[in-house]
């Protein structure tokens, strides 16, 4: 991902360039938002994070990978996965969806069974896609971590990294 | 500011290197929301931020810098700020506090008297201050941006430099 600064206009005015992964905590209010501008379409976006696409790229490399996506896309509709760790051992992740608006925005809810900062506390994660000049800007909110701010100061680290995989999947499509 | 990563003990917790300044918008809401940990403590980042000692810091150099700031320091107390452009022109920005919880807590609106991005749409800045093991965890929520998306995203590179220069002020 490009993350070199091109020019502004105004000082006040955001730079042009790819906008790389980001996330930022308020461990107060228990909430995670993260952004980044990802390579493809909202379309491809969307699929990546709502299909068992997901099993491809979400994953980090010598640490876990993820199996068994099932996904029952409509509103109230579950959907799990497993965690595979490579150090031994599995989780499970699962939830269910809230809102969808293919291919503009998702939300969900997610809890694991197993979890040592978050406990089985459920999050509820809102994806907007928006078409942008580098593909879409993927812009992600997770919340509910009122209590467990150490899950929520590590999962914005981990949502940074899953963006980052995110792009470079949809740039190899 | 350091940067670099400490090992973590489990992948799923966050590292404990000094948090470099963060910031991200959420153009549809119309909210940004940023983060450093910064040197000194809650205290000295509160009078930082509250007082004129924000003149001998949050200046760009070469492009602004602050001056003639008046604050009255309590609820629906006003405060406004001269932004001195290099160039020689001069813009106000101005607003009330809502709330103060020294030394953890600020809640003011801000106003421009010309932004190019944001015209004169008020927003709400809410400043967190937590003592944390660098010095002190600056959280700052900055909402009112519906409908002018592209300031929000400009607000927020530019807060990333504002909680930088903070940090260097401070000792970092």
């Amino acid at each position: 991902m490009t993350t070199e600064s091109k020019p502004k206009s105004d000082f006040r005015g955001a730079t042009q360039s790819k906008r790389a992964p980001k996330a930022a905590v308020d461990g107060v209010a228990g909430m995670i938002l993260a952004f980044a501008e990802v390579a493809g379409t909202p379309d491809q976006a969307f699929r990546a994070l709502t299909t068992d696409e997901i099993l491809k790229w979400w994953k980090f490399p010598g640490v876990y990978h993820q199996k068994e996506w099932k996904a029952d896309l409509r509103v109230c509709g579950a959907w799990s996965v497993a965690v595979e760790l490579e150090a031994g051992g599995e989780v499970h992740a699962d939830g269910e969806f809230c809102e969808i608006d293919f291919p503009r925005k998702l939300v969900m809810t997610r809890k694991f069974d197993s979890h040592p900062f978050q406990g089985t506390r459920e999050t509820t994660i809102t994806y907007r896609f928006e078409p942008s000049p580098h593909g879409t800007l993927v812009t992600v909110r997770d919340e509910g971590f009122i209590g467990r701010r150490e899950a929520a100061y590590g999962n914005a680290e981990i949502w940074e990294r899953v963006l980052g995989w995110l792009n470079a999947y949809l740039e190899r499509l | 500011m350091t940067t670099d990563s400490k090992a973590k003990s489990d992948f799923r917790s966050a590292t404990e290197s000094k948090k470099a300044p963060k910031a991200v918008a959420d153009g549809v809401a119309g909210m940004l929301l940023a983060f450093a940990e910064v040197s000194g403590t809650p205290d000295q980042a509160f009078r930082a931020l509250t007082t004129n000692e924000v003149e001998k810091w949050w200046t760009i150099p070469g492009v602004y810098h602050l001056k003639d700031w008046k604050a009255d320091l309590h609820a629906q107390g006003r405060w406004s700020v001269t932004v001195a452009l290099h160039d020689g022109k001069q813009l106000n920005e101005w607003g009330e506090f809502c709330e103060i919880d020294v030394p953890n807590k600020i809640v003011m609106t801000r106003r421009f008297g010309a932004n190019p991005l944001l015209g004169e749409r008020e927003t709400t800045l809410t400043y967190r201050l937590e003592p944390s093991a660098h010095g002190t965890l600056v959280t700052l929520r900055e909402e009112g941006f519906i409908g002018r998306s592209e300031a929000a995203y400009g607000n927020a590179e530019n807060w990333e430099k504002v909680l930088g220069w903070l940090d260097d002020y401070l000792g970092g």
